[in-house]
């Protein structure tokens, strides 16, 4: 299908890419179905564009780049909503949501509440993880710039 | 606004102004499950949700795609010297 972006003009997204929230994004209750572009196939940050708003979009960065051994805590109610068991949790795909400051330096993530996105039935939630050393406001740049990951511990 | 400390124990309540009632329901380890009366027009929401529902707010608003650009270039030299 083709869609219209407003930052990245008309696009065709294929139907097995298209990602379905069971439970919305907090605030954006309207918009269930998004898709992940990306500039570059290797980028790390990366946009998360709203099939039915063609002016929304976030920016996603792959935890994994932030903090290597990112280890969620979902609850079985949110692995339920998932349609996943808890043996297949290793399958999950983890994204965090980005804001991104005028002064780069000052950009931060969110840790606490990850997108969660089951890649076999392409279900997501916005998940509020488990784990208290999780902060909602996490540096982008703290990892990469000072290999700093005692917040991970 | 000053804070109140109050001990209460499993079925306890506590009520604030004439119409909210907040009765401990139950006690576990270090779960306290809560029961909450109050009219239909008081907002009740977990603190990290109304976080998480600001945060998305700011991320979904303030996006520069020009600095998001030069961000993703620092990001990946800065990766690279890692």
């Amino acid at each position: 299908m083709k869609i219209t972006t407003k930052e990245f003009g008309e696009l065709q997204v294929e139907s097995e890419d298209i990602i379905n929230f069971v439970r919305p994004i907090y605030g954006f209750e309207e918009y269930k179905n998004y898709v992940i572009l990306k500039d570059k196939p290797d980028d790390d940050i990366m946009y998360f564009q709203s099939i039915e708003n063609s002016s929304l979009h976030f920016v996603i960065v792959d935890p994994y780049i932030i903090m290597p051994n990112y280890n969620p805590e979902i609850s079985d109610d949110d692995l339920a909503e998932l349609n996943v068991n808890r043996n297949k949790i290793v399958d999950l795909k983890f994204m965090l949501i980005a804001i991104i400051s005028e002064n780069i330096e000052n950009s931060v993530v969110n840790l606490k509440s990850p997108i969660v996105i089951n890649p076999h039935n392409k279900y997501a939630i916005q998940a509020l993880v488990q784990n208290q050393n999780y902060p909602l406001r996490y540096p982008l740049f703290k990892k990469v710039v000072d290999g700093d990951d005692n917040a991970s511990n | 606004m000053t804070m109140l400390v109050i001990k209460r124990k499993v079925n306890d309540s506590i009520l604030i102004g004439d119409n909210i009632e907040i009765i401990i329901s139950e006690i576990s380890g270090d779960k306290v499950k809560i029961a909450i009366n109050a009219p239909d027009d008081v907002k009740i929401m977990r603190k990290e949700l109304k976080e998480t529902l600001e945060f998305n707010q700011n991320a979904a608003t303030c996006i520069d795609i020009e600095n998001l650009n030069k961000l993703k270039e620092n990001f990946k030299e800065l990766k690279n010297k890692s």
